[in-house]
């Protein structure tokens, strides 16, 4: 392995995916730190303030960014992140994890160019890894 | 005359005659009058079918100031806009419309009309048929009625199996990763330390259903008993079952029934409706200010009179551009309030709409937001 990926974040507002996500990754030692935003505006407060002034470790290089959450949701998170995810000077790997089989829902997120790919809950433990070892 | 032309003469007008009795026929047996209306005598002429189609008696001599009072009110200016548009620019017309018979009868009417030229090409008149379609109109009626509620069932339907595939998957989805991590995991103690989660995963897995279970109530229990319900009782009801969330956040209710004191309502549904609409402008009220939340009823008169419920609140408002079309859906919450379960718009959307009303919401942040329900 290459290096191993320090921060890492996850938007969703299903505590208990989330704590066995976080679960995973700590069994696996897939990542350092996580960043855990329970919906859209959460996370996308998160990226606008660090605009103004960031420090290259409080960049994730992965997002897990689920489709369905109230207040903001994925679609909108996306829209926004999109604008401004050029202007961190690391590049930032984003992955729709949603619980969505919708084919409306797969082919729109997968012809975004800021998403990565879509993943499908349940995650698999070897698909989380390969997308931290990817990324790494 | 010569014989032959005398002959000739005879069969036309036995020809006329013969004419006459099926054009008389086909008017009666379809219920279809004649009329005129003469611009240069300022006159209108009815023939004897107009005259019974309109309950008139035969010697009635209609004039052009009685016209208006022929057609329902809702119709009268569309339908004078109709004739004036064929008087002025001979714009020929076919509607269907309302008319009032002498003994007030109200019935559905095709009306039929086209322009009267004299020789110098003028407009001298409008000339044309009423038809009374009042049999076949209500069957359409019908049919539309029963075709609209099924769509909507079929729409609540659709709505239903969505909310059970999607809200089902992220439960079992849940469980499937439990295992997966079980799996994997190595020691005994790892292992039972996700116990927790599987708890976790079946208490929302339980209320979950518990929520599709109240969906399915309101849709099998439609056909429950409807009684006449009085608002103000039930708002008293609701209020004092709520005191207490009242008074703590100094919530005002207002509150006017005066148009429509009762409807004929499953008790139920409405105590549950007004306590849903209640609470949310309570839960959702603006920081800067105590609750006033003002609830009164009226009369649609251009809908059958139809019951139409308003509760309006000085709350924080729903930005409606972002959530409006996901107000109503389930598990959908905007605020951060950690009381929010996304449940209760939903449960009263669906009451509503299983009894065949229709709600809609008005809201601007830091204004308020006016739900309608009518029902």
């Amino acid at each position: 392995m290459k290096n191993k990926i320090k921060l890492a974040c996850i938007i969703d507002d299903d505590k208990i995916y989330v704590n066995l996500v976080k679960k995973i990754i700590e069994t696996k030692k897939l990542c350092d730190h996580l960043l855990i935003f329970k919906d859209g505006k959460e996370g996308i407060d998160y990226f606008e303030t660090l605009l103004q002034n960031f420090e290259e470790e409080q960049i994730p290089e992965v997002i897990l960014l689920d489709l369905n959450m109230p207040i903001m949701d994925g679609w909108e998170f996306l829209e926004r992140f999109t604008k401004i995810k050029n202007k961190f000077n690391n590049p930032i790997t984003l992955y729709v994890v949603s619980s969505s089989i919708n084919a409306i829902d797969i082919d729109k997120a997968k012809s975004l160019s800021t998403v990565q790919n879509y993943l499908i809950k349940p995650v698999k433990i070897d698909e989380l890894e390969a997308v931290f070892n990817k990324t790494a | 005359m010569t014989e032959s032309n005398t002959k000739q003469h005879i069969i036309s007008s036995e020809k006329l005659e013969e004419d006459n009795f099926y054009y008389r026929e086909s008017a009666l047996m379809t219920s279809t009058g004649s009329w005129y209306i003469d611009f240069e005598n300022k006159k209108s002429y009815w023939d004897d079918i107009t005259r019974s189609i309109l309950e008139f008696p035969l010697e009635f001599v209609p004039s052009l100031r009685m016209a208006k009072s022929l057609y329902a009110k809702e119709h009268q200016a569309f339908i004078a806009n109709t004739f004036f548009e064929c008087g002025i620019s001979g714009i020929p017309f076919d509607v269907e419309i309302i008319m009032i018979t002498a003994n007030n009868r109200k019935f559905w009417a095709r009306v039929i009309g086209k322009p009267v030229y004299n020789s110098e090409e003028k407009i001298i008149g409008v000339r044309g048929v009423f038809q009374d379609i009042d049999d076949i109109k209500q069957k359409e009626i019908n049919l539309e009625k029963t075709s609209d509620i099924v769509a909507s069932q079929n729409s609540r339907l659709f709505n239903f199996a969505h909310i059970v595939s999607h809200n089902l998957r992220s439960h079992s989805s849940n469980l499937t990763l439990i295992v997966r991590l079980i799996n994997e995991l190595n020691t005994v103690e790892e292992k039972l330390e996700l116990l927790d989660n599987i708890k976790n995963v079946s208490d929302s897995l339980n209320t979950t259903i518990e929520h599709l279970n109240e969906v399915v109530t309101i849709q099998t229990n439609s056909n429950q008993h409807k009684e006449d319900v009085s608002f103000s009782t039930t708002l008293e009801q609701v209020t004092t079952s709520i005191n207490q969330i009242i008074d703590t956040n100094r919530a005002t209710i207002n509150s006017d029934f005066s148009k429509a004191e009762s409807i004929h309502y499953i008790p139920a549904y409405l105590d549950s409706i007004l306590l849903n609409l209640i609470t949310n402008a309570i839960k959702y009220k603006h920081k800067d200010r105590d609750p006033i939340i003002t609830i009164s009823t009226s009369l649609d008169y251009k809908n059958n009179d139809r019951i139409v419920l308003k509760i309006s609140d000085n709350g924080s408002g729903i930005d409606m551009e972002k959530f409006g079309s996901k107000l109503f859906g389930m598990y959908k919450t905007f605020h951060y309030n950690a009381d929010a379960r996304g449940i209760g718009l939903f449960i009263t959307k669906n009451q509503i709409e299983s009894l065949n009303g229709e709600i809609q919401v008005e809201s601007e942040p830091n204004i308020g937001t006016t739900f309608t329900i009518k029902f």
